[in-house]
């Protein structure tokens, strides 16, 4: 049974692209609507799978599919919900928002590409078969992209990708060549920490940071970050397709690789160190980006370096939990990028803003604080929860988002009202926020983190966060102000050489 | 100094069209600016191959070529056949031949590739920097305007070369004198500098037209300012002005090359001298430059023709007027007046969707306000509206803040560099699931949306008029409204219906709705024209100037929601009790009018159901749809007289329909009006959708699916770039397969024909157009005349619209 479920799960997406590349010459409509039922399929076993899962506890199990042994673990079956789950719906979207394109046959087959090595990724138990079918998921996310290689923009799309994404594969195939030659042959997830623990420490360092480089290259970090923006000259369902297992695989790798890096105080402190970085880079060029694309892509960015951040504190099952919940986030939030004339239409028939009175200030302020703080500790007190201290420390996010909008829900209108709901609304996400980490915690349980950084750090990022904001809200314009503007300005598009503008000026003469 | 660089920069950007925002997409030409100018030479037609696919598929057919040809070229008639391999020709089946086999005159395919420039990088980056309305950090400086603020900051630009940015320290504090010095430093003199700003206008044409709609609506950027911020990068960058494109190359091939070229297509036998001289002789006559627009002319002729066929389809059934309906002129209500008038006893009218009254428009309370007016006019009035019930409306306006201060906190967490992360971990989820269900099951989404909508009460209320517009205004509405429709009889019951259009997920939703109303739904219009048709006062001054609308007449708004066809009865509250079995009678008529004409758009509507007339109307709530509807896409004509000219005939919604009665309008006054505003939006509309369609990527949007919005300005096909002018992909096309048949406007008016000519020669817009061939007009007395058309030679008979043609075929 368990193993028809998987076959299921996997085979989906195969067999949707294989079904669009046949039916695709005679109906693009058809391939689009017959691949999306299929991964639909696909998403429905795998619920059957997890279901199965919770039903008889156990840690992991092990399928073989003749030479191949896949692994299917909480992390697996929690990546295959996502990815097979985003996937179908988004073919689904797709079905009419491609209507008609003359490129949707081959939108619906590179899609499927995608969806599929991505899925057969995050089940892989061997350091072969995840790298073999990483770089699977590579190659068909840059063929994925060239849906439209006939527009300028998406060329260069395509090709920074390429350049920026071959970077980190091919780091990552002198990392496994090494470990596999040093250990004679392919190696389990299982017993990696001990194929690298036998090599001599310098060897062992640097494939550890080897290993860093794909994972930082695929969810777009600083220094590899430039090629997810020019992915925006693709079709929005692409775009939302990207948080399907695909920017946000770098903390899978991280994950599986876990027993290599986690030990490695190098290996830990790079990606914290990275994300870190790539978080306030990504959130202040955000903060100058116009167009609604541009803020969500760069917001992906600053995520992605939070995600990569908890991963280097060792707060995996937090980060897997981040990386759900923000690719189920953004994936929303790109396809509806329509929707901002409706929403001013909207708004303009609503009531004119009055100016809170000081008091009303005060009080919102207060009440933001002390309904955000005790949310929190009482969550955790009600459902007797320990989490890990990297878990908590990144909770402290959580209570300054609570209470910044509480305190901005309360500011705009103080009424019964809102206190009442604003009040409840964040008691009850905050309450559902502590389960769903635990419940992340009891099923991921990944113990190898003993290079993680120090939770402390996290406060840089905080304070250096919260410094933007203030510089940003600035009423008068400074030196600084304006150094900084230009600068994330400037960081926000395409770094433009004379090669850039030879190189487009190519791809605008074939056309 | 300053005044002498702002006359070179308006000289040098008339001819910008300016483009309005998505807000309120108004349709406008293009090449407005150069209706001047024969429509042959400053506009662009189909690619040949275009019209090849239509010649093979029957669109086009040879009698349409031929008549064509002998239009632009009428010496071709004078005789002169020539045999080929034992067919003999006409000189116009010959040229017509020619057209088909042989591409001359076209010009090559291959296009001027534009080079990327570092500027237009720079200055796209800055405009949109500057103009984003909500942005979580303002470009500093922002409130002292534009060439301050960028001048203050760009000395800072790590895209700029080191000696870039210390020229730019030292720059003079006002743009005009920026320009000056920018284009002294450049060593640009005079009627250079003219010639050089120019060139740097037509460089970035979308954000150009904003700037000029924004100089003149919004007033915080000017075009000085604009091209001073180029030139003065292109003077610390030392690039020199960028070189003027080349044109395209034509095919110029010599009469002599023409007739080998279509000799060696016709026959294999070698042609004698003499037979090569008689058909250069006559291929003369008819010069390789004319051949893309006699296409165009036999493709509009073809479909003239069938128009024609189709006026004398109208039925002379008759009809009581029991209930008068009036209607925008978009081509969308064709279909809805040809359903209605199944019911015998319904009349309609049509009529410019703002009803005559030109306002702003801010519902109770709100803090935004839209302008529900034509382009052409400047709002001056604020209409308001007073609920009925203050107690009602109070408990509306709370609940509508409580939903208010929560989009501010979702909001804050939003843009707050600290807080997106743990906002997303916690609402990710629940947007996950509304993805799935909206994707999956539109209608449940829409059901949860339904219940949002309805925890705010709808509150009965009044349009405030009477605070508006004075009486004296109300009444010149009134009688203007009913001289230029020709409402000459009211009924009991006459219905106003606006339109407007729902669609979820679309830029482009304004498009879709009353262009006469300023890209808005046009409820509040007709809300606000049947208060004033409804006014005692009004209706008493009326009668003084002849006018005389029985007391017993009452006036009720509608809306028409043209993605389900769906008629809604506006301000029931104000009907009088007296009038409720008209009512009744017009809203079953509606009804079934709704579901017939929604089967029938289905046809042509890609991806559609034929049959599930539900299916169709979820499109409306399905964020995945980019096609909701086709809005006016189709349009091709334009008719203006009384609806006894159309009545019964299916002019497939591709018509507007204005209707005009002579007898009202003695002094032609109103006839003047409709031709200069009217008629003036149509051609407007047309020429987008023209020009939209024959170069979908320049004049037209490109594709919806890589459209991203800088806020409700417009929007960017990808990352960075040009703001995109005219209408997306999806309005005009399937993929490689055109919706939109690009055709000028045909104009035909039943009216005394020298009065038409007339008002023509008065106005000079109207005389650009139709002596340029921008859109075409045929008039005729009355029912009982034969149609002429307007042409360089004064009236002739026209061959396209009456009879004759198809004996003679």
């Amino acid at each position: 049974m368990e193993l028809v479920l998987v076959l299921g799960a996997l085979g989906a997406a195969p067999l949707g692209a294989a079904a669009a590349a046949a039916v695709g010459r005679r109906s693009a409509d058809l391939a689009a609507r017959v691949a999306a039922v299929i991964v639909l399929v696909g998403w429905a076993a795998t619920i059957a799978l997890a279901a199965q899962h919770l039903a008889t506890p156990r840690a992991e199990s092990s399928v073989g599919l003749g030479w191949v042994a896949l692994r299917i673990d909480g992390l697996a079956l929690i990546m295959l919900l996502l990815v097979l789950g985003l996937s179908a719906v988004i073919q689904f979207f797709a079905v009419q928002y491609m209507r008609g394109d003359v490129r949707q046959q081959w939108f619906v087959v590179t899609a499927n590409l995608v969806t599929a090595s991505t899925a057969v990724m995050v089940c892989a138990s061997s350091i072969l078969g995840f790298a073999l079918t990483w770089l699977a998921a590579g190659a068909s996310l840059i063929a994925l992209l060239a849906t439209y290689r006939h527009l300028p923009q998406g060329a260069l799309g395509v090709r920074l990708t390429a350049l920026r994404l071959s970077l980190g594969d091919l780091a990552l195939m002198v990392a496994i060549a090494q470990i596999m030659i040093y250990a004679g042959g392919d190696v389990s997830f299982a017993d990696l920490r001990d194929a690298i623990a036998s090599q001599p420490t310098p060897l062992a360092s640097a494939v550890v940071v080897l290993l860093v480089v794909p994972a930082l290259a695929r969810s777009s970090q600083v220094p590899f970050h430039g090629w997810l923006p020019t992915t925006l000259a693709a079709p929005t369902p692409i775009s939302a397709l990207m948080h399907a297992g695909v920017v946000n695989a770098g903390a899978i790798l991280l994950l599986r690789f876990s027993p290599a890096t986690g030990y490695s105080t190098l290996a830990m402190t790079l990606v914290f160190t990275a994300g870190m970085v790539t978080l306030i880079f990504a959130s202040a060029v955000r903060l100058t980006k116009p167009d609604v694309k541009g803020r969500l892509v760069y917001s992906t960015m600053a995520q992605m370096g939070f995600m990569m951040l908890a991963c280097g504190l060792g707060a995996y099952a937090a980060a897997v939990f981040h990386l759900v919940a923000h690719g189920l986030y953004k994936a929303t939030l790109f396809l509806g990028a329509g929707s901002g004339v409706a929403r001013e239409a909207r708004e303009r028939a609503w009531p004119a803003r009055v100016r809170a009175r000081a008091a009303q200030k005060t009080a919102a302020i207060t009440i933001a604080i002390i309904v955000a703080v005790g949310a929190l500790a009482s969550s955790r007190a009600v459902l007797a929860i320990e989490l890990a201290p990297a878990s908590q420390a990144l909770q402290m996010f959580v209570v300054f988002t609570a209470a910044l909008a509480l305190a901005t829900v309360l500011t705009t209108h103080f009424s019964p009202a809102t206190v009442l709901g604003g009040g409840l609304a964040i008691t009850a996400l905050t309450f559902g926020y502590t389960a769903l980490v635990a419940a992340f915690e009891s099923v991921l349980d990944f113990t190898s983190s003993a290079g993680a950084g120090n939770p402390w750090w996290l406060a840089v990022g905080g304070i250096t966060l919260i410094a933007l904001q203030l510089i940003a809200g600035a009423k008068k314009a400074t030196g600084l102000n304006r150094r900084l503007y230009a600068f994330c300005l400037a960081a926000g598009y395409p770094r433009t050489t004379t090669k850039t503008h030879h190189r487009l000026a190519e791809i605008g003469a074939s056309q | 100094m300053s005044l002498e660089v702002r006359a070179v920069v308006a000289r040098a950007t008339r001819g910008v069209v300016p483009l309005w925002p998505l807000s309120s997409f108004i349709a406008v030409n293009p090449l407005g600016a150069r209706e001047a100018e024969p429509f042959a030479t400053a506009a662009s037609f189909r690619p040949r191959e275009a019209f090849l696919a239509d010649y093979a598929a029957g669109r086009i057919t040879d009698a349409d070529l031929i008549t064509a040809a002998t239009e632009a070229s009428p010496e071709l008639l004078g005789g002169g056949e020539v045999a080929i391999d034992g067919i003999t020709w006409s000189p116009a089946a010959l040229v017509a031949h020619e057209l088909i086999m042989t591409g001359a005159g076209w010009p090559t395919p291959k296009r001027s590739s534009t080079k990327p420039d570092l500027v237009n990088e720079l200055v796209a980056k800055w405009l949109g920097a500057y103009l984003d309305p909500r942005s979580p950090w303002p470009m500093p400086d922002r409130s002292r305007g534009l060439w301050s603020a960028w001048s203050a900051m760009a000395s800072y630009d790590p895209q700029l070369p080191r000696v870039a940015r210390r020229r730019i320290r030292s720059l003079p504090a006002f743009a005009d004198e920026a320009l000056s010095h920018a284009l002294a430093g450049l060593g640009l003199i005079d009627h250079e500098s003219e010639r050089a700003l120019r060139e740097e206008a037509e460089q970035l044409p979308g954000w150009v037209a904003h700037i000029k709609w924004r100089a003149a609506h919004v007033g915080d950027i000017d075009m000085t300012t604009y091209l001073a911020i180029r030139m003065t990068l292109r003077w610390v960058l030392e690039r020199g002005a960028t070189k003027e494109a080349p044109p395209l190359k034509f095919d110029q091939a010599s009469p002599w090359q023409r007739a080998d070229a279509l000799i060696e297509a016709m026959t294999s036998v070698q042609a004698t001298p003499a037979l090569t001289a008689s058909v250069v002789r006559i291929l003369a006559l008819h010069p390789a430059h004319l051949h893309p627009s006699t296409w165009q002319s036999a493709y509009e002729g073809h479909y003239r023709a069938s128009l024609g066929a189709e006026l004398r389809n109208a039925t002379e059934n008759p009809y009581a007027s029991e209930i008068q309906v009036v209607m925008c002129i978009d081509p969308r209500s064709e279909g809805m007046r040809r359903h209605l008038e199944i019911d015998p006893q319904i009349e309609t009218l049509g009529f410019a969707g703002f009803f005559g009254v030109p306002m702003r428009f801010t519902s109770h309370q709100a803090r935004g306000s839209i302008d529900a007016l034509p382009a052409l006019i400047a709002a001056r009035h604020l209409v308001t509206e007073v609920p009925s019930d203050p107690i009602a409306a109070a408990n509306r306006v709370r609940t509508l803040r409580v939903r208010d201060a929560f989009a501010a906190g979702i909001h804050a967490s939003e843009t707050a560099p600290a807080a997106p992360f743990a906002l997303a971990e916690s609402v990710g989820w629940f947007l996950g699931l509304g993805t799935l269900v909206r994707t999956l099951a539109p209608n449940v989404a829409q059901f949860f949306r339904g219940l949002r909508e309805r925890a705010v009460s709808v509150v009965d209320s009044e349009v405030t008029i009477a605070d508006a517009f004075a009486l004296e205004e109300r009444a010149a509405f009134a009688e203007t409204g009913i001289r230029m429709m020709g409402l000459s009889d009211c009924s009991p019951l006459v219905v106003l219906v606006g339109h407007g259009s729902t669609s979820t997920n679309n830029l482009y939703q304004s498009a879709l709705d009353c262009g006469a109303c300023g890209g808005n739904p046009g409820a509040a219009n007709a809300r606000a024209a049947a208060a004033i048709f409804n006014d005692v006062e009004v209706r008493q001054m009326l009668r003084t100037r002849g006018i005389d609308i029985a007391g017993e007449t009452h006036f009720v708004a509608a809306e028409h929601n043209t993605v389900s066809d769906r008629v809604e009865i506006l301000d029931r509250h104000l009907i009088p009790r007296t009038l409720s079995e008209y009512l009744r009678a017009f809203e079953a008529a509606a009804a079934k009018a709704a579901d017939l004409l929604v089967l029938e758009r289905a046809r042509l509507l890609p991806g559609a159901h034929h049959r599930s007339v539900k299916r169709l109307r979820q499109r409306a709530y399905d964020w995945a749809e980019v096609y909701p509807e086709l809005g006016l896409a189709g349009n091709a004509a334009m008719i203006i007289g009384p609806r006894e000219m159309t009545r019964g005939s299916d002019l497939g919604r591709r018509v507007f329909l204005h209707s005009y009665r002579p007898e009202l309008d003695p002094d032609g006054l109103a006839l003047e009006t409709i031709m200069t505003a009217p008629l003036v939006v149509a051609q407007w509309i047309n020429h987008q959708y023209y020009f939209s369609t024959v170069d979908k990527m320049h004049w037209g949007a490109g594709t919806k699916t890589i459209h991203n919005a800088i806020g409700t300005i417009g929007v960017l096909a990808g990352q960075t770039g040009d703001l995109q002018l005219g209408l997306p992909l999806q309005s005009v096309a399937v993929g490689g397969r055109d919706i939109h048949e690009p055709q000028r406007l045909i104009v035909l008016i039943q009216a005394p024909v020298d009065r038409v000519g007339a008002i023509i020669s008065r106005n000079q817009v109207l005389r650009n157009l139709f002596d340029n061939d921008w859109i075409s007009l045929s008039a005729r007395d009355d029912d009982h005349g034969t149609w002429h058309r307007y042409g360089p030679y004064g009236w002739t008979p026209d061959t396209h619209l009456e009879p004759a043609r198809t004996g003679e075929q």
